[in-house]
């Protein structure tokens, strides 16, 4: 038997099981009362504690078997929520990551100091400091408070009717219809739907949900009113009482059917007085999933999607193979045309269309939520945040997003450092803040959102933002520009200078930010992924950092161009348009060849020159320009010929001996095999 | 020199090295044969402008693109010209695939570990040190043995 499968499958379960710990004590210590966090560290310490055990790995059974006996003692309330506590859990939970880590290399983690100071902790003694708002109700109460908010089910009275539907106010007749619907054997719920927040008709699933209602049981009252649904006159949830015979189950199933609903809770509000055991099972049942809802809710990492591991390689190798496909597809177009096989039209286009749904489905399942790699910020910024004596709210926004699984872990390491730099660079130090009459909490906030083709992500602080004026002085007094270039430089242009190798904008440099890879590594990666980083700054009141990522990166749109007898692809995402112009036309400024198209000075570059071709077709009158953008400006590359557009797969040009190579985003397979190069605009010219 | 030296060292103790040998200008050359994928002819190279002179281009492997070095040119020596003869010879070094343009492939050898000598100097003064293992010595023959992990990653011209 084969144990690294097993071992591949447990690390991954366990970094699960340890985002979800570090979620919830991250939740813990803004909320120290609310015993709902370590109860979900417990499950989670404890489903580690079996998994390693199974596995063999002792240490980490043992760790976190003397974690759970924190938690419980926690949960009894026989130790506080202190910083101290939350401090020790957190270097568990570093430890248990890397004993996790460890399990591949086998590497040993002594985890006996860790022990001695859980040990200490259990008996009361935190190494630092109690704070005194801790914990004083014990789990009881909470859960007696967590019953009182459910709805009393199984009432008959109207009185007590009345007092279990506070929101909801019902007159007479329906009543009176609860009343006959009760009598006839039936049972009133009230069942509350939450919509998706992304869900864009909510008024079609609002009359969705009430057909498949109606189709189990009579609808009583709905609010809002069904006009007002129909007139999406609702933010996200609605509430519908109707009297129906199924059950709880089988209402919810036929609901959750239904896409872009998030949650549905049903409660039962009345029920004939025959089924009491019954109704009091169900109420332990609804008591049971009011409270994972609420946990749900409130740590949204608990996620029980139907889904398959697959090695990411796995992917690979099918996004890789789809390629193959894709170019074969488009080498038997290229025979059938020229062999002028109508025979083969029709099976050609069912193929076509089978590739690009293949394509399109291969694509989606390499998509991941951009969470996978926002989750780690937030303990990420809170631990930045302590070492530096600041206090920052962590907002993120979007990170339900969807990204390439490529691209989002391309993206890490340059949002670890975009964070790092607003967190240290830009929010200014508790007095500062004091005294520009600022809060004191400094706020960075991070924002995927998806755009047409593109994702966007934003990492915005409303810190110091930078100076222009500061920005070139340091580009100066670093030797990377001269005082005269500096000077000529727009504001805005400054602010870029920050992504020279070279610049680094703190002035003191501290262990964490101002490593060497600086803003100009972030830029790179960005740009090798196909993407773009804008950069806006107002001095006083922050900078926003705008990432453009691209949703895929394995295929582009691309223009086929030719330069002397080689072929070349230009990813259309560069190029403005194409046009023809005259050699006569053609003027030199400072020895730079430039041309007036439609009122602009638009400057020329010949391809033949930066690719180093060898023949130039001399004497040529009409020349074809394809105009592309690089950084806002308009060039216009001269080419022999265009060969139109066409889906290009990206292969990387991966290769140590080009590792200092640029101007190429990467080759592709022509639909003859051979090969052509990508030309990467950003960097060719 | 102490990496020659080490790597000689590291040979003798196998008792036998199976090596490809291929011929480039008057020279013949030795790779272990652990690390040749294969050898094919040569297919249509696509030139990589602005690449290092001794990177040929690119091929289309099966759908796999790969960087061909002109192995001649990585020496310093004369480009030799191309033949029907011409072969490229495929080798995995350290997970990076490459293809070295040879001029072609003659057999696959068994050499002891004991027949393997330094570099001597005569060869030195053309090719750099750095990129060769040594000499294997098989009756009045000379095989320079390459080292190709060095001929990847060594920046220096020789």
């Amino acid at each position: 038997m084969d144990m690294s499968e097993y071992k591949e499958i447990f690390r991954a379960e366990s970094e699960e099981h340890l985002q979800q710990l570090n979620d919830s004590l991250l939740g813990l210590e803004q909320n120290p009362n609310d015993l709902e966090y370590i109860n979900t560290m417990f499950r989670s310490a404890h489903t580690l504690k079996g998994m390693s055990a199974t596995m063999g790995f002792n240490t980490i059974s043992e760790l976190t078997h003397e974690m759970e006996n924190l938690m419980d003692m926690v949960r009894k309330s026989q130790v506080e929520v202190s910083n101290g506590l939350i401090d020790i859990l957190f270097e568990c939970l570093d430890t248990l990551e890397a004993l996790v880590e460890a399990v591949d290399s086998g590497e040993e983690v002594d985890i006996a100091h860790l022990q001695a100071t859980l040990t200490q902790a259990m008996e009361g003694n935190m190494p630092v400091e109690h704070i005194k708002n801790s914990v004083a109700t014990s789990i009881d109460v909470i859960q007696n408070e967590i019953a009182k908010d459910i709805p009393d089910e199984g009432t008959k009275t109207q009185a007590e009717l009345d007092t279990v539907i506070d929101n909801i106010e019902l007159s007479d007749n329906e009543k009176q219809a609860m009343q006959e619907a009760v009598n006839d054997g039936n049972r009133v719920v009230s069942l509350k739907v939450i919509l998706d927040e992304s869900c864009v008709l909510k008024s079609a699933r609002s009359t969705l949900v009430l057909i498949n209602v109606s189709k189990m049981g009579d609808i009583i009252k709905c609010t809002p009113t069904e006009a007002e649904l129909e007139d999406e006159k609702f933010d996200l949830d609605f509430t519908v009482i109707f009297a129906t015979k199924s059950a709880d189950d089988d209402i919810v199933g036929a609901i959750r059917k239904i896409s872009e609903i998030k949650e549905v809770v049903p409660t039962t509000i009345a029920e004939n007085s025959g089924v009491e055991e019954k109704q009091q099972e169900t109420k332990a049942v609804d008591t049971e999933e009011k409270k994972s809802a609420s946990a749900v809710k409130r740590s949204d990492a608990v996620k029980s999607i139907q889904s398959v591991r697959v090695n990411i390689e796995r992917l690979d190798n099918l996004m890789n193979l789809v390629g193959e496909l894709i170019i074969n597809k488009i080498r038997l177009n290229q025979l059938a045309s020229d062999l002028n096989a109508k025979d083969l039209d029709e099976s050609l286009a069912n193929l076509d269309r089978l590739t690009n749904e293949i394509q399109t489905e291969v694509m989606e399942s390499r998509m991941v939520p951009i969470d996978q790699i926002f989750s780690r910020f937030p303990r990420m910024v809170r631990d930045l945040a302590k070492s530096e004596g600041k206090q920052i709210n962590l907002i993120i926004e979007g990170k339900e997003i969807e990204l390439d699984r490529t691209v989002l872990d391309e993206i890490g390491d340059p949002l670890v450092h975009l964070l790092r730099n607003a967190v240290d660079h830009g929010i200014e130090s508790e007095e500062e803040r004091k005294q520009l009459g600022k809060p004191v909490a400094g706020l960075v906030r991070l924002a995927a959102s998806r755009q047409r083709n593109s994702v966007l992500i934003e990492v915005e602080d409303d810190g110091k933002g930078m100076e222009p004026g500061h920005l070139r002085d340091v580009a100066v007094k670093k030797g990377l520009l001269t005082r005269e270039e500096v000077d000529k430089l727009s504001d805005n242009d400054a602010l870029n200078l920050i992504f020279m190798p070279g610049f680094s904008g703190a002035k003191v440099v501290t262990d964490i930010s101002g490593r060497g890879v600086g803003m100009d590594a972030v830029k790179t990666k960005i740009e090798a992924l196909g993407g773009s980083v804008k950069i806006s700054s107002v001095p006083g009141q922050g900078s926003i950092m705008k990432l453009q990522l691209p949703l895929t990166v394995a295929i582009i749109q691309s223009l086929m161009v030719t330069v002397s007898d080689e072929t070349y692809a230009i990813p259309l995402g560069n190029v403005i348009r194409d046009v023809g112009i005259k050699a006569s036309d053609i003027k030199t400024i400072e020895g730079k060849e430039v041309i007036m198209l439609r009122g602009e000075v638009l400057p020329l570059l010949r391809l033949h020159d930066i690719l180093e071709s060898s023949t130039e077709k001399e004497d040529k009158q009409n020349l074809i320009v394809v105009v592309v953008e690089k950084m806002g400006s308009n060039i216009g590359l001269v080419v022999d010929d265009l060969l139109g557009q066409q889906e290009v797969i990206i292969k990387t040009l991966d290769n140590k001996l080009l590792k200092n190579m640029k101007g190429f985003a990467g080759a592709t397979i022509l639909g003859d095999g051979s090969v052509s190069l990508i030309l990467d605009i950003a960097t060719l010219i | 020199m102490a990496n020659v030296t080490e790597s000689y060292t590291d040979n003798i103790d196998e008792d036998l090295n199976q090596l490809v040998i291929f011929n480039l200008g008057v020279e013949e050359f030795g790779v272990n044969i652990m690390q040749v994928q294969e050898i094919i002819r040569m297919p249509d190279i696509t030139r990589i402008p602005r690449a290092p002179e001794y990177v040929k281009g690119v091929i289309n492997l099966r759908g796999k693109i790969i960087v061909v070095m002109d192995l001649d040119r990585r020496f310093g020596m004369q480009e030799t010209e191309m033949t029907d003869e011409s072969r490229i010879v495929v080798v995995d070094i350290e997970g990076t695939i490459v293809g070295l343009v040879v001029d072609s492939v003659s057999e696959v050898i068994r050499l002891k570990g004991s027949n393997i000598e330094q570099t001597p100097e005569i060869i030195t003064q053309k090719i750099n040190a750095e990129y060769l293992k040594g000499v294997g010595k098989m009756d009045d023959r000379l095989l320079i043995l390459l080292n190709l992990e060095n001929i990847l990653t060594e920046t220096a011209a020789a």
